[in-house]
């Protein structure tokens, strides 16, 4: 009953339906054991509102430029490099060697300083966020300080700070699953295709008579070995077996068959 | 040309001759039983296409057999001798041993 259905299925759904589990279980696999992890992964953030006013009643002009040429300052190549040494950050890349200007890179995309001077009416808002991966806490926390207290050093600045609220610091999170799935499925499709081999080149004939006895006894000597608990034996059977079949496949090919020729024309 | 074809001696070789000879002595078998059996001179890449060969020959015959619970997976695939395949066999062994006779090795003696 269920062969019937098959058979009269179009001939790619026939192909995806005898081949679902090999195509969903790497998938799956991928998804949850590399996919998931990256997808709930967070980094840790600190992050500060802080509105800035003139302590000299200077012009608005005057204070814009004030608070542009601050957050300059804090982030020009020298002052990160600084931040990244003093608070000893990204010490793996360090470790591996990467060049400052990539770190520098690095510490800008992670330290960031956005001045909004145009929409407020009494002052400039700037908002401060440092936010690093797999980084100690205190660290992060003590850099966005660090941050805020170059604001605060300006005698002509008088600041506000407020803690900002939390922001998706991982917005390519879906793509990220995405990608795991998909790493999945190139796998699945190289399953697919090793299993696949003997019956895209060879008879449905070679198949029944050849490679299935020989799929049967590597499932059987598998099986026995996992009930035994003998993983060692396992792979070993496993070993065997990917050898022995690339043998048989060979042997039944065009090659196989010249090698039979000849060495029966040499025994003649 | 069909004629001449099957007047040529039906040799066989060294994995025919011994899977032919197991299976005319022991009896059905599996191909891994086979394999166990040879210890060594039967491998399981080459097994079953030694078989199958034998079985385009007509020298053997078989049929899948279906696992019995709690057995899943692919069926095992039984391997009997047939008349021709033991006859063949006769005319080996007996060729066999006329070749390896002192009356092969002396000649006139």
């Amino acid at each position: 009953m269920h062969e019937d259905k098959l058979k009269n299925q179009i001939p790619i759904l026939r192909f995806l339906n005898k081949q679902k589990w090999r195509i969903i279980i790497p998938i799956l696999f991928t998804t949850v054991y590399f996919g998931l992890p990256r997808y709930f992964r967070e980094p840790f953030a600190s992050q500060y509102y802080l509105f800035i006013t003139s302590a000299q009643n200077a012009a608005r002009e005057q204070l814009n430029s004030e608070v542009t040429d601050v957050s300059n300052q804090i982030l020009s190549d020298e002052s990160l490099l600084g931040l990244i040494t003093k608070y000893d950050l990204f010490a793996k890349e360090r470790k591996s060697g990467i060049n400052d200007k990539l770190l520098i890179e690095k510490m800008r995309r992670a330290t960031q300083i956005r001045p909004d001077t145009d929409n407020t009416a009494n002052g400039a808002m700037v908002y401060v966020w440092a936010h690093f991966w797999d980084t100690d806490p205190q660290k992060v926390i003590a850099v966005s300080n660090e941050v805020v207290a170059r604001f605060e050093e300006q005698s002509n600045l008088r600041v506000m700070k407020y803690i900002a609220p939390p922001y998706d610091y991982n917005p390519w999170r879906g793509w990220v699953l995405f990608g795991s799935a998909m790493q999945g499925a190139t796998f699945s499709l190289l399953l697919i295709l090793i299993w696949e081999i003997p019956f895209l080149f060879y008879s449905q004939k070679t198949k029944e008579m050849v490679f299935n006895p020989l799929k049967s006894d590597w499932q059987n000597e598998l099986f026995e070995a996992k009930l035994r608990n003998q993983t060692w034996k396992a792979m070993q059977i496993n070993t065997r077996y990917s050898y022995a079949f690339l043998a048989a496949m060979i042997q039944k090919s065009p090659i196989g068959d010249l090698i039979e020729f000849v060495s029966r024309f040499a025994k003649l | 040309m069909n004629n001449s074809k099957n007047n040529e001696f039906p040799k066989l070789s060294r994995k025919e001759f011994l899977a032919l000879g197991m299976l005319i002595s022991k009896g059905e078998m599996f191909g891994l039983e086979m394999v166990e059996a040879a210890e060594g001179e039967l491998k399981r890449g080459t097994i079953y296409v030694t078989l199958q060969r034998m079985g385009d020959k007509g020298y053997i015959e078989s049929r899948e057999e279906p696992r019995s619970m709690p057995e899943i997976g692919i069926p095992r695939r039984k391997y009997w001798a047939t008349g021709l395949g033991e006859r063949v066999y006769q005319t080996n062994v007996k060729a066999h041993e006329f070749f390896n006779s002192g009356f092969a090795w002396g000649g006139n003696n």
